[in-house]
């Protein structure tokens, strides 16, 4: 693929498919729960069929086979000749796990692999049943996917010539009374395309002695040229749809289309209508012509019906009519939420991310100068700068929050397959899908999500009968749960498994050397114990009750995330592991210090409060203050950076930080207060400096060191120990 | 009630200085079709019309209709923002003979 736009595409087509490949994953699981719901059925179709539209597009054969087949087995199964039993679903999920591999595969420009070609021809060899045997013996052939409703008579099929979708619309009586106005829908059509013509259909206005000025007497005849899908252009009258009758007509729509139109709307005078439709431009006069010269031979073939009976027949099919569109409207106002989306690279996000970053770091730099001149004009236009970049910051991150949700029901299928596997009942219960956080840590978090997951299920819930000894119901729940906390994100996953024993994490930590015998500490803390290396050998994994695998990796990577992790556990009921997260990863809200000539940034959230040292009490030199009867370590920042002896004359201050329940003092020269920072990683040659976890450069053009603060609490706390 | 009635022989103004709203409807309806039984010729002064809605433009096709039933030669002298944008949506602005500025004398 050696052009740029047809690579576009492609990466247009992998991430659709993927998308649609998780919707029919999540179909398929609903549909577990609830088989042959005719919609749903539809919908697992819709997936297939155009998974398979794009491939061939790009002749991606072998996707396109495959997926014929696929396409065929749900095609037999909507229309009810084939039963959805658990056999068929777990085919249907290899299918969509191997349709995935496919595009994955084909769409890197490879061959699939002959161990992908097998898998494919087993589960055809498997689906082959299913799909009746005609369709199996020929993959590949083009199959008309729709059954098309035959017409009667050739000429009610041919086009019109206007290129502008035709709506056609009367507005109940009660439109206006009810606060409605189709003015605004008139107006919203507006920003869709161009309306090409519109006119207002006004001959029900009544008689003006009974014409009440709060009822709708109107109708309109819309011409519109767009690019919006029918929905899009049904949306328009979404709020008012109920009071409504309408009709939407594609660019060259049929003759008949436009017949039943005029049959429907004209109210009995479908001449008259005609002509203003020709007038407008919806028609032309030969297809007027025609269309009523087709209603006319209609009438004298078939006995006929009165237009007073038309009239009743319609109005019976109303109700139903309604609900179907109602039904439909739903479904494809779901689909436009997603149509409405522009798709953007995630580079360029960076990138813009990455420029509002700077632009920070400028605009603070600039409204520092204006200050220094003292030009009262220029700080003005400064500030006014500074509030406005504040703005795009705000947006442009906002732009890369995406909602947890999706994260969160890639685990019906892990949960479901886990389960299996283990022959545990595990229901999965998901609060707070809405949720958003940062994309990036989004997909940093898949992993260790999956970890905690498998973890809950492996370990945490127990099989159904021991859950019924323990009298508990046979089904376990597994929870994922995610809310906002005090600009944190926190996401749970929880179980109500057996619940991890502390006095046998305890006992492990002690023969590993992570505690010693004397040392009496609390719940939570045993329980932090699990997130350390030497606890997480596969070895000590089974005997202390459950979890383990890997639980220092996940911390490790919670940690990368700037963030915090912590479990609670009681024996016999459950476990929670709660993951606590910054907001974002790009800009962190800081607290500016100075020691000797530089300056460091400790980040906000993790500072409580700040002292000064000649009014603290307790011993300064040896390493610790009496914080209100606490006892809290000292690290003086200057030795820890090298930046030479404390000069005595100045006042040195204490910032108390802390991490993790745990609390430090930092010793500083000068309190700079707060500073809102863009984060700069490293560079390599730094990567192992201890203390320091990045960089920012300040308004003044100065570089200030953003302190590593979990780590230096660990250093104060270790030297306050041996010292003491 | 701010429609202001100005009369010249047969010859009447309507300048009506609110909103053509539903909230408004049920008032205007009156005023607006009263003058039509003794005059011949009707100018509509829409410039200062705040708001219109739908229900504004339907009691303009409903004068529209009434006034060439009973011959009587109706004219938009002028109309706000808000007046041309809901006839230019509904189509309907070449409808009243619409001009921005009234010819010299409408008004006298």
């Amino acid at each position: 693929m050696s052009n740029p736009n047809l690579d576009q595409v492609l990466q247009t087509f992998v991430s659709e498919s993927t998308e649609l490949l998780v919707q029919m994953e999540e179909i398929l699981l609903a549909l577990e729960g609830k088989p042959n719901d005719e919609e749903t059925l539809h919908a697992l179709f819709r997936t297939v069929h155009t998974v398979k539209g794009g491939a061939g597009i790009f002749g991606f054969d072998a996707v396109v086979d495959f997926a014929h087949i696929v396409e065929n087995v749900l095609d037999r199964l909507r229309n009810g000749q084939v039963v959805l039993d658990h056999a068929l679903i777990e085919w249907l999920l290899k299918s969509r796990d191997h349709l995935s591999g496919l595009v994955e595969t084909v769409s890197t420009g490879n061959e699939p692999e002959p161990a992908l070609i097998e898998d494919g021809k087993k589960i055809l060899a498997a689906l082959a049943g299913y799909a009746g045997e005609k369709h199996a013996s020929k993959p590949g052939l083009p199959v008309e996917a729709t059954g098309r409703v035959e017409r009667e008579d050739p000429r009610e099929s041919i086009s019109v010539t206007n290129e502008a979708w035709h709506l056609s619309v009367r507005f109940g009586a009660d439109v206006l009374r009810n606060g409605l106005d189709p003015l605004s829908c008139l107006r919203y059509l507006g920003t869709l395309g161009e309306v090409v013509s519109a006119t207002a259909i006004w001959d029900t206005l009544p008689e003006p002695a009974i014409f009440d000025p709060e009822t709708c007497y109107l109708g309109l005849e819309v011409d519109i040229k767009t690019s919006a899908t029918k929905q899009a252009i049904a949306d328009a009258f979404q709020f008012i749809r109920e009071e409504i009758r309408i009709r939407i007509l594609p660019p060259q729509a049929t003759v008949a289309d436009y017949l039943a139109t005029l049959e429907e709307m004209a109210d009995g005078d479908a001449p008259r209508l005609g002509d203003l439709l020709v007038k407008m431009g919806a028609l032309t006069t030969y297809e007027l012509e025609e269309a009523l010269r087709l209603q006319a031979e209609r009438e004298r073939e078939t006995p006929p019906p009165r237009m007073g009976e038309v009239m009743v027949e319609n109005s019976l099919a109303v109700p139903e009519v309604v609900e179907a569109a109602l039904q439909h409207q739903q479904q494809r106002r779901e689909q436009t939420a997603t149509a409405r989306h522009v798709r953007v690279d995630a580079g360029k996000l960076d990138r813009l991310i990455d420029l509002v970053g700077e632009l920070v770091v400028v605009g603070a730099s600039q409204g520092l100068l204006a200050k220094r001149l003292g030009d009262s004009a220029l700080t003005e236009s400064a500030s006014v700068l500074s509030r406005l970049v504040e703005e795009i910051r705000e947006v442009a991150l906002r732009l890369r929050m995406v909602q947890i949700g999706e994260t969160f029901s890639r685990f019906q299928r892990v949960v479901r397959d886990v389960a299996r596997d283990l022959q545990k009942e595990v229901k999965l219960e998901v609060n707070g899908a809405e949720t958003e956080l940062d994309k990036a840590m989004v997909e940093r978090l898949a992993d260790p999500l999956t970890h905690l997951v498998r973890n809950s299920l492996d370990h945490g819930l127990e099989l159904p009968a021991d859950r019924e000894a323990a009298g508990k119901p046979s089904q376990g729940t597994l929870a994922l749960n995610a809310y906002h906390d005090s600009g944190s994100v926190v996401i749970e996953v929880a179980d109500d498994g057996r619940g991890i024993d502390h006095q046998r994490v305890l006992a492990k930590a002690v023969a590993a050397g992570l505690m010693s015998h004397d040392a009496k500490p609390s719940h939570a803390e045993i329980l932090q114990l699990i997130f350390e290396p030497g606890l997480s050998t596969a070895a000590t994994v089974t005997d202390i009750s459950g979890r383990g695998v890997g639980m220092d990796v996940v911390r490790r990577a919670v940690d990368a995330l700037r963030g915090t992790i912590e479990v609670e556990s009681q024996l016999g009921i459950g476990t929670v592991v709660r993951v606590r997260l910054p907001l974002t990863l790009a800009i962190i809200d800081g607290f500016l210090v100075g020691i000797g000539g530089s300056f460091y940034v400790a980040p906000l959230d993790m500072v409580v409060e700040c002292l000064d040292l000649v009014d603290a009490q307790g011993n300064q030199h040896r390493g610790y203050l009496s914080l209100r009867g606490e006892v809290l370590p000292l690290l003086w920042l200057r030795r820890v950076f090298a930046a030479g002896d404390v000069d005595t004359e100045v006042r040195q201050s204490v910032v108390v930080v802390h991490h993790n329940g745990r609390k430090a003092g930092l010793v500083v020269d000068q309190l700079l207060g707060e500073f809102q920072t863009v984060i700069k990683p490293l560079g390599e040659v730094f990567r192992r400096l201890s203390g320091i976890s990045g960089a920012t450069i300040l308004g003044s053009g100065d570089v200030a060191l953003i302190l590593d603060v979990p780590a230096l609490i660990q250093h104060a706390i270790v030297r306050t120990t041996v010292v003491a | 009630m701010t429609i202001q009635t100005h009369w010249q022989g047969r010859r009447c103004t309507l300048q009506v200085e609110q909103e053509m709203s539903i909230y408004t409807a049920l008032t205007l309806k009156d005023p607006l079709l009263e003058p039509l039984a003794n005059s011949r010729e009707l100018i509509l002064d829409l410039a200062a019309v705040s708001d219109m809605d739908t229900s504004g433009v339907q009691l303009l096709l409903l004068l529209h209709r009434e006034a060439i039933r009973r011959q009587v030669a109706l004219r938009i002298s002028g109309m706000s923002t808000a007046v041309r944008e809901a006839l230019g949506l509904y189509g309907l602005l070449g409808w009243f003979g619409a001009s921005e500025t009234p010819p010299s004398g409408a008004r006298a």
